[in-house]
């Protein structure tokens, strides 16, 4: 029962088998939305409405597919088949490229392709010569070879196994090591790695330490074209003094941690002063405004509901935004205490409003930013991994084999050079370079 | 678009329209004269369509490489460019034409209809991984389409040799059944190579803008669909000997998963990270 079992898990109907159910989990993954997607409020929501369609997904986790057990097995016996069809095919492989001298030569009544090519006076050793010249490797004598292009190119099937195997490890070790948190810090904020200001909770890795990361967010400056966010510069000041720049696609590497943007809002200095002027309270408040969403803060007691208009301009009495770029910054506020509004106004960098005999006042207009902290081990294996898979690829597809066996016979008094040739994959393309390569050598016969 | 792009754009789609109309004739009366003459006319429509290119390259200072007006764009550029390479290396592949162009025409129409506006190259796009990650796309894409045009091919030749007409099966006569079943294979290789390296290079795109290599978004799993949908091809090609009508049918099926990824994941699915929005 066993050994059959596992004869068939090593067969390629297997492998097939295991490659669509595997098209089939993601397909499944793709067609239904994935909780990881579409948020946990979201399918919080979902459920609620759907009760019954919610337990059926419970059971089966179709909505968490890719890390579902279905999906794991179905990974566990696809690397399980690639270890048995890799046990059976290594002494396959390596009988097909150990040609052995005494053996080889001069089969030419088995190939798919033969041809003759007629000697005459001339000697055959200038044919062994002519495929030596055209990258085949020749064994034998000039009477009877054997020659072989490409002669390695079956041990690129099991590089391209071997590579899925060192893709596995990598995602394993990233898996396991894998920190990520999320961090909001304004302008010539401090960072100095405690966990405590990280969003919510980072990821933890399951093996291995977060990043120790040290830095100052020097400063951000962001540039909107035409409605397009088109460059951002973030300036981090790291614990040596080193400058470091991070925008999108640009992330602040130091050694396996990366620090990506993620985010960004405005972070304004807002001063209370008293009727003399003297200031009483002050800070740099970061606000999640950015494309028309409404932010609220408090200060000095007050409750503050703010709106952000980046190129504000007021239209039928009404303020709107011209454009994304931040060419006119202006905040419209609405002041509250109790649930009881105070005042309302919109106010630009260095204005201020009035409420209750202080003044609120937006001062200037810095930015906050939401950066993405990561730090994981094992991209060494996937690069590897990548990388080996397409060298076997090319090496085994492209560079494909091409054997000729050649005899040289006596026929009605005549010596003939009879040749049988193979090669993989191909048929009509395969002859058409083999006639290509038997008209040379006749050619250099004087034929 | 730009003026001259819309001029160009145009003319290149009118004059691709009658290659197609004309390709089709060729087959299905079996007149295989017409066909050198019907590829000038796609040539000149592919210079026409480099200068729509050119032309809103020049209007927004960058490659055209986002969104799907810029993907059917560049898309359809790719895939005639691969038509007429294997035509001007073959002559009787010229007849590929028949199912690549209506192919590429119809990428770049549902384009045009989606957002051709010139805009600013978006700052998620700047970066050499996407480049690296479009072009392959594009690569693959054609090849692809080429082996799907030989699997069109070829069962019309089957089938036309099956009724013992005068139809395709004795007009083009030059490519055997055997030789595009082989091209078929070629294509499929090279397509399965630079599509490998298409998810590699945006898997490393990805680590820089996303923080992680691969989130089974849904564009990255669609590709990732593709990729094995293809892998199986090969494999079932390699150990399982599937060769002709079979392997015909399935790379004309094949293809529908490269088309939903390229367009329909955007139709499909408002959650994934790809589409960037622009504002």
């Amino acid at each position: 029962m066993l050994k059959g079992s596992l004869k068939y898990l090593g067969s390629l109907g297997c492998t097939m088998w295991l490659i669509l159910a595997l098209l089939a989990l993601f397909s499944v993954g793709f067609f239904l939305p994935q909780r990881a997607l579409v948020g946990k409020a979201a399918y919080l929501e979902w459920q609620a409405a759907s009760p019954l369609l919610a337990r059926i997904d419970q059971a089966l986790q179709l909505t968490e597919i890719f890390t579902a057990p279905v999906t794991l097995a179905v990974w566990v016996f696809f690397f399980l088949n690639l270890v048995l069809v890799m046990k059976q095919r290594i002494p396959l492989v390596l009988a097909k490229v150990a040609v052995d001298p005494e053996k080889a030569p001069g089969r030419p009544g088995c190939a798919p392709f033969s041809y003759s090519i007629e000697l005459g006076e001339a000697d055959a050793a200038g044919v062994p010569a002519g495929l030596a010249q055209l990258g085949y490797a020749v064994r034998g004598t000039a009477e009877r070879f054997h020659a072989v292009k490409n002669r390695l190119s079956p041990l690129a099937t099991l590089l391209f196994h071997l590579s899925f195997f060192l893709m596995l490890i990598g995602w394993l070790t990233v898996f396991y090591t894998r920190f990520t948190g999320f961090v909001d810090l304004a302008e010539h904020e401090p960072f100095l790695g405690e966990l405590s200001r990280y969003n919510a909770s980072p990821k933890l890795p399951r093996a291995g330490a977060p990043p120790e990361l040290k830095f100052v967010l020097e400063s951000v400056a962001p540039e909107v074209t035409r409605g397009v966010a088109t460059d951002l510069k973030i300036t981090l000041r790291d614990e040596a003094g080193a400058l470091h720049r991070v925008g999108i696609n640009r992330p602040y590497k130091t050694g396996y941690a990366s620090v990506l943007f993620n985010d960004l809002g405005i972070s304004p200095l807002f001063v209370v002063e008293d009727g003399s002027g003297r200031e009483i309270d002050g800070a740099y408040v970061k606000l999640d405004v950015m494309k028309g969403k409404q932010d609220r803060f408090r200060m000095h007691g007050y409750e503050v509901a703010a709106r952000y208009y980046p190129d504000h301009a007021v239209v039928d009495g009404k303020d709107t935004t011209r454009s994304e770029e931040f060419r006119n910054p202006a905040l419209h506020l609405e002041i509250s205490r109790g649930g009881r509004r105070l005042a309302a106004g919109t106010v630009r960098p260095g204005e201020a409003l009035q409420v209750e005999g202080v003044a609120l006042g937006f001062k200037e207009q810095g930015f906050w930013v939401r950066l993405l902290v990561t730090k994981e081990y094992g991209r060494e294996f996937i690069y590897a991994g990548f990388l080996l898979a397409l060298v076997a690829l090319v090496w085994r597809l492209v560079y494909y084999r091409r054997e000729l066996d050649g005899v040289v016979q006596e026929v009605e008094g005549r010596r003939v050079l009879q040749l049988g040739a193979r090669a993989d994959f191909y048929r009509a393309l395969a002859r058409d370079e083999f006639d290509r390569t038997v008209q040379r050598l006749a050619a250099c016969q004087g034929k | 678009m730009a003026t001259y792009e819309a001029l160009f754009f145009w003319i290149a789609l009118v004059l691709y329209a009658f290659a197609s109309g004309g390709n089709i004739y060729a087959v299905v009366f079996g007149n295989q004269r017409v066909v050198p003459r019907l590829a000038l006319l796609l040539a000149l429509g592919f210079a026409l369509h480099t200068g729509a290119i050119a032309a809103r390259y020049i209007a927004q200072g960058h490659m055209p490489w986002s969104a799907d007006y810029e993907n059917g764009l560049m898309g359809g550029w790719f895939i005639i460019l691969s038509t007429l390479y294997v035509a001007w290396r073959q002559k009787p592949l010229q007849v590929l034409a028949v199912a690549t162009v209506p192919t590429a025409m119809l990428i770049m129409g549902y384009g045009a209809m989606r957002n051709p506006a010139l805009a600013p190259l978006a700052a998620t796009l700047k970066s050499f991984w996407l480049a690296i990650h479009v072009y392959f796309a594009w690569l693959s894409f054609g090849a692809y389409v080429l082996a799907m045009a030989a699997g069109v091919v070829y069962l019309l030749k089957e089938r036309a040799a099956a009724r013992q007409g005068s139809g395709t099966g004795q007009r083009f006569a030059e490519l055997a059944p055997e030789r595009l079943d082989d091209l078929m294979f070629k294509y499929l290789v090279f397509g399965f190579i630079t599509n490998a390296i298409m998810i590699a290079a945006g898997s490393i795109w990805a680590k820089d803008l996303w923080g992680a290599y691969w989130s089974w978004d849904p564009i990255e799993t669609w590709s990732l669909i593709s990729w094995l949908m293809y892998g199986a091809a090969i494999h079932l090609r390699v150990t399982m000997g599937w060769r002709g009508t079979r392997f015909s049918w399935l790379m004309i099926g094949a293809l529908a998963t490269v088309l939903v990824n390229f367009f329909g994941v955007s139709i499909l699915m408002k959650s994934t990270v790809h589409v960037f929005k622009l504002a």
